[in-house]
């Protein structure tokens, strides 16, 4: 950034303002010294370490492995859902999917920029029906999904 | 280097807590045999 001024007494003034900036111009000046100054600036441009924000669906599409393996590992402290021996597959099952379901809500919200309605998720209907076949109870499906969301918001609050 | 947009993080905390809510609500109606309603006209 290059600060122009008519008003050299302003230079205390004007440092702290260059704390943001590259250098300062007090009028009157020629063209020719401006545009000598411009190339100057271009040529020793720092990089700036301006940091990029990320929405919610882009962190956690970027950490879903982490989030199933994460989910997984609290899974397998829980004794309630460990009353039912599983393989790691069948623990995960539609997690993935489940988690995709998800992202397309926060995207959804992302674009709309207010409140949207919840997913018909077939993955959540699948989940269901899957665990009741591998011998959960309502129970065990309810610890399930709470050992999701707590897992998800440790994901997000790692991001703080 | 990325942070998280502090601007939308309530609105997506919310939107998390919702949906897995609204996955639970699915996942339970099909492990219960719950046929779902069709939707009101």
């Amino acid at each position: 950034m290059l600060l122009v001024s008519g008003y050299p007494n302003v230079k205390s003034a004007m440092e702290a303002i260059l704390l943001q900036g590259d250098d300062r111009v007090v009028k009157p000046f020629e063209l020719g010294k401006l545009a000598g100054l411009v190339q100057e600036k271009l040529l020793i441009r720092k990089p700036t370490a301006r940091m990029q924000k990320e929405r919610g669906a882009a962190i956690l599409q970027r950490c879903t492995s982490d989030i199933v393996e994460d989910w997984l590992r609290r899974v397998k402290k829980n004794k309630l859902l460990n009353h039912v021996v599983l393989t790691d597959k069948q623990r995960t099952g539609y997690l993935p999917n489940l988690l995709e379901d998800l992202l397309v809500r926060l995207r959804d919200s992302d674009v709309a920029g207010e409140e949207s309605g919840s997913v018909c998720s077939a993955a959540a209907t699948a989940h269901g029906k899957m665990r009741k076949e591998l011998g959960y109870t309502p129970g065990m499906l309810v610890h399930d999904s709470q050992m999701l969301q707590v897992t998800l918001f440790a994901e997000v609050a790692d991001q703080l | 280097m990325s942070a998280l947009d502090y601007t939308l993080l309530l609105a997506h905390v919310m939107t998390i807590a919702d949906e897995a809510d609204s996955q639970l609500t699915q996942a339970m109606d099909s492990h219960m045999n719950v046929v779902p309603k069709p939707a009101a006209a």
